[in-house]
This record gives structure tokens, C-alpha cells and sequence, in this order.
């Protein structure tokens, strides 16, 4: 019955520096990167270091994928930026990709039937409108919900989700008619071009890129400074503080949910009048659930998203060029998808070795000491004796 | 059988708190040893280790001079020692005895007969009252907490960890559980109470640990010690026990409660036609076991808890004008220029906002304040200012997470913005619950110098001896009704003791 100390414990520390901060993160992404590398190398068979360029050359090659990539990384900025409100409350919305679909189907509802009736600008604003309350209406059902019945808002946006990519569907197959797909909506004829988003210098990224830019801006600006803001902060914090100040939970939760939904539309018409000009069920792709990590790794903060956006879009885009480049048969774009998620996954167990250090049994023993080393890199603050 | 546990050297740290430091401590068998310390110093944490919840930074353990690694509450259990914890963890739709035999492998099948038998055995041995069928959710906590101690005896312990397990106890269930824990000892079990109450490690134990900071500072024969010298070893400065009490100066009616009945969240009535009145210049205390309804009672005046009809609550300002409150919320009453502020029992959870600066918390007062959509800083913060410095707040910043700060710099920022809107009627739950003494004497200050500017002070307490100092009148609260209102001044703790576990029968009022 004799029984050891335990080989390993974990323990809390909330005294790291901010040089060890970033020490521990270069490290855990240096790790990634190299078993990212060796992966590369395994699979095929190639010396790995050219296929470390094309990643680069994913987004750095020209002009042209740049701008693709700043596309990309303006949208799923927006995306993170429109949960945060809900997030800051603690509600979980993971129903984005539904909202987005939602508002960029009424965003293509006002292109399709509004182009006879009014002209091109009134076209747009409708398609923004409609867009924003259809997003908004989305969240706020499982947000009524929630407010009134305490229901779980998690299984109800993903629910949600499914619904939206029904209906975008159905509608898809009545306007395709006997098409193949739906094509771009508005694309030639006495009505090119209605509802189309304007675009400056045939460069259609610019206006939802400011807007977004904008939007990072008011988010940490209603946050700060707005009673709303504060109010939406109590509530996420203690649903009881908020009571006893005399805030109106459920309103707060609705208006709260609404306007992240409705963000979320917001994006839909971006998607739709701005960049694809034509809807289907795959519109938003899984960008939805991957705003979430943008914004959990940012811990809301509106600025850092921006890093955090570009930096999965970057990662994206050069496993994409990775593939296409056929640099080897065998990296196709999942073993590339499989790459970046190494790399976040590394970025998010960083969090895990700055928040906790490991203790071992046997301290003294040379062998431990080493290994205790290796793996905490020296950082612990913990005499080793 | 002898038994010795020795503590040896023990450290513990949750990140930058060290919760234990070096701390040494030996208990023989057939002794009632108390651990004595603030709120804090370290008792429960270090009885956790003992116990098996938690694992040592360094320092070891020997039971009878041999060195042995407890990892889990299993491993606690294999060398016989058992811990009661403060929050009871029993399945409420079980029975008193599907609890005790609970999560024991030696068996697949229980055969009733033999347990029973066992269980009863240990019961009579002890002097133990319980009926073994009595589901959990009817019993009393009293009740609940023989049922704890009753399955740590089960499981063959003979060194028994109690802690604070008074806290939920009246004067008389806390006599009734020393007989039995002498008995215990007697017959040849250790005994280790965590307490921080002094009259209670005076009347029981044998000998007595003062913790201070996660150190043990001194281990004392209780027969040697005196109430004034524990007190100063805890602290680690002297302290003077006294809290002035002046008579109210003109008072006059602020609150007048009449049929107040309340249901709670499982349609229990929580509180039953109560009635009183609070006088402005008067502390009046809130008695009762804990759960007895006084946190319904202080909810419903501010709007938090939905009454039932016939329930009534009248407000009087200065000039005599009376408001009605039920029915009204708190972002009502305030509107209504009803000067009301209440200090929540629940400070982080409830009072303030744990991931928020001072500034931030000063807010949750005055956010609303100001036709734009934006809110205004600048008085919160001069506000935080003034508190910080006035109650001595000890905090990094004015904008460091009120999270990080210890429990009594919470009380103080707290109590502190709740004071500043100048109400007219203050209530207060439990205003010094974790606090250190010499914090726990500020509040009282504050409270007794707002008393003498006229203010109406409900003082919700659990500390008898200091509810009877401290208040003018206090109004015993059991099972949600009012068992007597009585003069400080003229009655003791044996008769509150009998209020609080009193029911309709002798309802008195004085």
C-alpha cells in the first residue's frame, strides 16, 4: 500500500513575465512549425524547405494574392468582430454561418426581385437592410429564447445553421432553374451589374475592408465608452450583479444577440453584393466556426484579431498554393489543412505552458532535471534542486 | 491503538499565493487538536493535504514516524484519516444510510441488514441522534453533518478533520456536537477542528495550532491560553476587541415591513408574513441559522425577490413621505429617489463585477447616468480615488481586476461604493464574512460612525457575540418566520440560541 509521489503535477502560475510570455510561444510555434516540416518531408518524400516557400508564396507571390489574402482575412475579421458582442456576454454563438447565409440571401432576394423596380443604389441599401435584419432575426430567435426559457443557445445557433442552409438551397434550386448552379446574379444584360457593391479601381476588397476596419473600431469603442457596452459586459461577467444593478437581463440579451446577428448579416451581404455575386450553401465556408478561434485567441480584443485573422488566412492560403503547386502528389489540400491546424492547435497550448508549470517527482535526478528543462525550455520559476 | 501524524515542512502555492509555508504540526490520538487562524491563513488548505484533496509543494507527511504519500481522498482513507468539509457532499434524494455505504467497492449488492446494524452501532457509541431512512432533503444541516461525520466513522477513520463545523450550527446543536466530538476522543480518535471562532477552541480542544499566513506561529495547551492571546497570535499585532455602541439618537421610521412572505426558486416559502420596522440612527441585526431566509428578506426590500400578495413594504424619506417598494425593481426604486443601498452576501458574484477595476465597479452605480449612449468616467474614478485612499485599499491600481484583491480590500471597495450614494437605509449580509479582525473592526467602525449620522442599518450576521455588541435590536429569523425582535442590550446568546431554533409555538415580540 505503499504509495509514491505522483511522477508529474501541474500547478497554476500567473507570474510569467512577458519575455518568458513570448519565449514560450516562439517556442511552442517553433515546435509546430518543425513537425509541420517533418511531416512535409515524410509525406513527400522531398526536401521540405521548397514547400516552406510556396506557403509563403501563398500570399506574398503578387499583387493579386495579396489582395486575396487581405480579402479573406477582411472577412474573417468581420466574422470575429460580429460574435464578439455575444461572446462578451458568454452567449455562444456558433451559429454565424448561419446568420451570414441568411442575410446574404436576402441580400440576393433584393438583387434578383428589386432590380425591375428601383435603381441600382436603392437596390443595394434594401440588399444591406434586409441582409442586417435577416442576420439579426437569425440570432435573435435562439436569443429570445434564451433570454425567456434559460435554453442552450450553443445547440440552438448550430441548429439554426442547418435551417439557413436549407432554405439558401431550396431558394439556390428555383433560381438556378435547369443551370448546373446559380452563376453570378446580375451578370450581363439590362440589368448588369445592379446591386453590385461598388468597387474602386475594379478592386472589390476596398469597401468591405474599410467597413470592417471601421467595425473593429466601434467594437472597441462600444465596449469602452457605451452604456450598452457596459451593460452587455455585466451581464456576460454575473447575470446576478447585473440584476442587483438593475439591468434588464433579458433585453440586454436580446439587443446583444440581435446585433451580433445582425453583424453577421452584415458580412452575408458582403459576401453576396460585394465579392461572389452569386449565393449558395457553401458561401461563408467554414469561416464561421473559424472566427471563433480568431476570436478566442485574441481574447476579444478587437485589434489583436486582426493579427490573428491574417495569420490563419495566411497559413490557409499557403497550404491552398501548397496543393496547387503539386510540389508532391501526396500533399493535397487536407495534409495542408492538416499543417495549419498543427500550428494553431500549438498557439493555443502556448496558453496552457505560460498559464501552468509542470512539477516533478525526483527532482535531483539528473535525467528529470533534464527533461524538465527540455520541456519547459527553462522557464519555470520553481527551484530545481 | 497510538497513532502520530507529523506534518513536516509542508508548502503549498497557488501560483503566487503561498497558502502554506514550513508548516510543522503533530497530533497524538486521544486529543481534540484545534486549528485556530483568520480567514485565509492557510487551515483548510492544509488540512486538504492531509486529506488527500491536495498535493504538497514540498514538505512530507509521516503517520507514526514513517513517510507516506496521501494523493487522494482514497489514499487519506487507507491510513484512516477522514475530512468533513465545510459544503456537505451528499446526494439529496438518497437516505441518510444510502449515503454512508455511497461509492464503498467491497460489495456489489448491499445487504441492508448488516449495515444497518453497523451503522446504528456507531451511531449508539457516539451519542449520535439520527433516523437512518430520512432522505437528505428533509433533513436539517445539523442533521446533514452527523450524516457526514457518520460516514467518515464508516469507512473506518480514526482521525477525524472537521472543518469550521459550527459555522452552520445554533448555540445549542454546536453543544450537542462538542459532547459527542469528547466522546469521540475518549475513546481514543483524533480529533483536527478548523475553526476561527476563539470561545469555541477554549471550551473543546486539548490543544491549539495558530495559523498565521500559512505558518504555524505557536501550538499552545488550551488550559495555558487566553482569549485575548490567541487572538493577538493570530493577528500578529495587538488587537482590541471592543466595538462602541452609542443609544440611537432620534430615531425615526425608515422601513416598515408588514406579511412579507416570499416563495424561492423550488416554490418553498423562504419567508413567512414578516413583519418589522427599521428606525434611522439604529443598527438592527438579522439572526438565524444560515438559510433562514435572510437573504430573501434583504432582496425582496430591494427588488430582487418577487413577493407574495399581501406583502408590504413602505419606505419613508426625511420628510416622512412613504413609498411603496413591492413590485418594483431595483433600477426602479432607484429612479424613484428611494435611497436604499444593500451589500450583497455574494460580493464578486453579486455586489461586483470580479473582471473589472474599482472604476469599473464604481459604475455599476452611476453607468446610467447622462442622456448620450456613452458613459461617463471621470466621477467613478475620482470616486475609486477617494476609497482607495480613504479605506486603504490595497490595490495595484485603481483599474487592477477587483478579482486579484484579497477578500477584505473586496468587503472595503464594496461597502465603500455602497456608502457613497448616502443612502438613507443601508442593508448589509454577512459584511465581515471572511474578513481578518482588524478589517472586520473597520467595517464596524464604518457601520457605528453611519449609525450616528442617522443612518438605518440592517445588519445581517452569524457571529452572535458580535451581533450582540454591535446592533441595537436584533430580529431572530427561523424557517423564514420571525421568532422575537430583543434588545441587545438586555438578552443573551442562550436565549437567541433558543429564537433561532424556535418555531411558532413561543413566538414572542418585544
Amino acid at each position: 500500500m505503499i504509495k509514491k509521489e505522483p511522477l508529474v503535477r501541474i500547478a497554476k502560475r500567473n507570474d510569467a513575465t512577458l519575455k518568458q510570455k513570448i519565449v514560450m510561444k516562439t517556442v511552442c510555434i517553433g515546435t509546430a512549425v518543425l513537425i509541420s516540416i517533418l511531416f512535409i518531408w515524410i509525406v513527400s518524400g522531398k526536401n521540405p524547405f521548397p514547400a516552406v516557400g510556396y506557403i509563403f508564396t501563398g500570399t506574398f507571390q503578387n499583387s493579386i494574392k495579396i489582395w486575396a489574402s487581405v480579402q479573406e482575412t477582411a472577412l474573417l475579421l468581420g466574422i470575429a468582430l460580429a460574435l464578439t458582442p455575444a461572446y462578451k456576454m458568454r452567449f455562444w454563438n456558433i451559429g454565424a454561418q448561419g446568420q451570414i447565409l441568411m442575410g446574404g440571401l436576402m441580400t440576393a432576394v433584393s438583387m434578383i426581385y428589386f432590380k425591375t423596380l428601383m435603381p441600382n443604389a436603392l437596390v443595394i441599401i434594401c440588399g444591406l437592410l434586409l441582409g442586417t435584419l435577416a442576420g439579426g432575426f437569425w440570432a435573435f430567435i435562439p436569443g429570445f429564447f434564451k433570454a425567456k426559457f434559460n435554453t442552450n443557445e450553443t445547440l440552438f445557433t448550430l441548429m439554426m445553421n442547418y435551417i439557413a442552409v436549407l432554405i439558401v438551397t431550396i431558394f439556390t434550386k428555383i433560381w438556378q432553374g435547369s443551370a448546373s448552379s446559380l452563376g453570378l446574379i446580375n451578370s450581363r444584360g439590362t440589368y448588369k451589374h445592379i446591386g453590385w457593391l461598388l468597387t474602386i479601381n475594379d478592386n472589390p476588397v476596398i469597401v468591405p475592408l474599410i467597413c470592417v476596419l471601421f467595425l473593429a473600431v466601434s467594437t472597441y469603442v462600444y465596449f469602452k465608452k457605451t452604456k450598452h457596452g457596459y451593460e452587455t459586459e455585466v451581464v456576460g461577467e454575473s447575470v446576478k450583479t447585473a440584476k442587483y444593478t438593475g439591468i434588464n437581463v433579458p433585453k440586454v440579451m436580446m439587443r446583444t444577440v440581435a446585433l451580433s446577428g445582425a453583424l453577421c448579416g452584415i458580412i452575408g451581404f458582403f459576401y453576396v453584393a460585394g465579392i461572389d455575386h452569386t449565393i449558395s450553401a457553401s458561401t461563408s465556408g467554414s469561416y464561421g466556426f473559424t472566427a471563433i478561434i480568431v476570436a478566442w485567441l485574441s481574447k476579444f480584443n478587437p485589434f489583436v484579431m486582426i493579427f490573428y485573422a491574417f495569420l490563419i488566412v495566411f497559413l490557409n492560403q499557403g497550404g491552398k498554393n501548397l496543393s496547387d503547386q503539386a510540389y508532391s502528389a501526396n500533399l493535397n489540400e487536407y495534409s495542408c489543412e492538416f499543417i495549419v491546424f498543427i500550428i494553431i492547435l500549438s498557439i493555443l497550448l502556448s496558453e496552457f505552458f505560460t498559464n501552468y508549470v509542470l512539477i516533478y517527482r525526483d527532482r535531483n535526478k539528473f535525467k528529470k532535471y533534464y527533461l524538465h528543462q527540455l520541456i519547459t525550455f527553462g522557464l519555470t520559476t520553481k527551484e530545481v534542486k | 491503538m497510538e497513532k502520530t501524524i507529523e506534518l513536516r515542512n509542508i508548502t503549498k502555492t497557488f501560483g503566487p499565493v503561498v497558502a502554506n509555508k514550513n508548516a510543522c504540526l503533530t497530533v497524538h490520538s486521544g486529543e481534540i487538536m484545534a486549528l485556530l487562524g483568520e480567514n485565509g491563513s492557510g487551515k483548510t488548505t492544509l488540512m486538504n493535504m492531509l486529506s488527500g484533496l491536495y498535493y504538497p509543494d514540498s514538505g512530507k507527511i509521516f503517520i507514526n514516524g514513517k513517510s507516506v504519500y496521501i494523493t487522494s481522498p482514497k489514499d487519506a482513507f487507507d491510513y484512516g484519516i477522514g475530512m468533513v468539509h465545510q459544503h456537505f457532499k451528499l446526494i439529496d434524494v438518497f437516505t441518510a444510510g444510502e449515503n454512508v455505504v455511497l461509492g464503498l467497492k467491497d460489495h456489489f449488492f448491499i445487504n441492508k441488514k448488516p449495515v444497518t446494524k453497523k451503522i446504528q452501532s456507531l451511531l449508539d457509541r457516539y451519542g449520535f441522534v439520527l433516523d437512518l431512512n430520512k432522505k437528505i432533503y428533509d433533513m436539517s444541516v445539523s442533521e446533514k453533518q452527523t450524516v457526514e461525520i457518520i460516514k467518515v466513522l464508516y469507512r473506518g477513520a480514526d482521525t477525524l478533520i472537521l472543518d469550521e463545523p459550527t459555522a452552520v450550527l445554533t448555540p445549542q446543536e454546536t453543544e450537542r456536537l462538542f459532547v459527542i466530538l469528547r466522546n469521540m476522543r475518549n475513546d481514543g480518535k483524533t480529533i483536527i477542528i478548523i475553526t476561527h471562532k476563539m470561545q469555541e477552541v477554549l471550551s473543546l480542544s486539548d490543544e491549539v495550532a495558530i495559523l498565521r499566513k500559512g505558518e504555524i506561529v505557536k501550538v499552545v495547551e488550551t488550559k495555558d491560553a487566553n482569549q485575548e492571546e490567541l487572538a493577538d497570535l493570530m493577528v500578529g499585532a495587538h488587537v482590541a476587541l471592543h466595538i462602541d455602541r452609542d443609544l440611537p439618537v432620534n430615531p425615526t421610521k425608515v422601513l416598515s415591513v408588514n406579511h412579507l412572505t416570499c416563495y424561492n426558486e423550488e416554490h418553498v416559502k423562504s419567508l413567512d408574513n414578516v413583519s418589522f420596522d427599521a428606525y434611522s440612527g439604529e443598527i438592527l441585526g438579522i439572526a438565524g441559522v444560515s438559510g433562514s431566509g435572510q437573504k430573501a428578506l434583504l432582496e425582496a426590500i430591494s427588488g430582487l425577490q418577487k413577493t407574495e400578495e399581501g406583502s408590504n413594504i413602505t419606505f419613508f424619506d426625511e420628510k416622512g413621505k412613504s413609498e411603496d417598494l413591492v413590485g418594483k425593481d431595483p433600477k426602479i426604486i432607484k429612479h424613484m429617489g428611494v435611497s436604499l443601498a444593500f451589500v450583497p452576501e455574494d460580493r464578486l458574484g453579486m455586489g461586483l463585477v470580479g473582471d473589472m477595476g474599482m472604476v469599473g465597479n464604481m459604475l455599476l452605480r452611476s453607468y446610467d447616468v447622462g442622456k448620450t449612449p456613452f458613459i461617463e468616467v471621470k466621477k467613478p474614478a475620482k470616486l475609486a480615488s477617494i476609497l482607495k485612499e480613504k479605506l486603504e485599499v490595497l490595490t495595484p491600481s485603481i483599474d487592477t481586476p477587483v478579482r486579484n484583491l484579497s477578500g477584505g480590500n473586496v468587503q472595503k471597495v464594496l461597502v465603500g461604493r455602497e456608502l457613497a450614494s448616502q443612502p438613507r437605509l443601508l442593508l448589509t449580509a454577512y459584511a465581515v464574512r471572511g474578513l481578518d479582525i482588524n478589517t472586520s473592526y473597520t467595517i464596524y467602525n464604518i457601520l457605528n460612525y453611519e449609525k450616528k449620522q442617522g443612518m438605518a442599518i440592517v445588519y445581517v450576521g452569524e457571529d452572535l457575540d458580535v451581533l450582540l455588541a454591535l446592533t441595537d435590536r436584533i430580529l431572530v429569523l427561523s424557517d423564514g418566520k420571525v421568532t422575537g425582535i430583543v434588545d441587545s442590550r438586555t438578552t443573551d446568546k442562550k436565549k437567541i440560541g433558543q429564537l433561532m431554533a424556535s418555531s411558532e409555538e413561543n413566538k414572542e415580540h418585544d
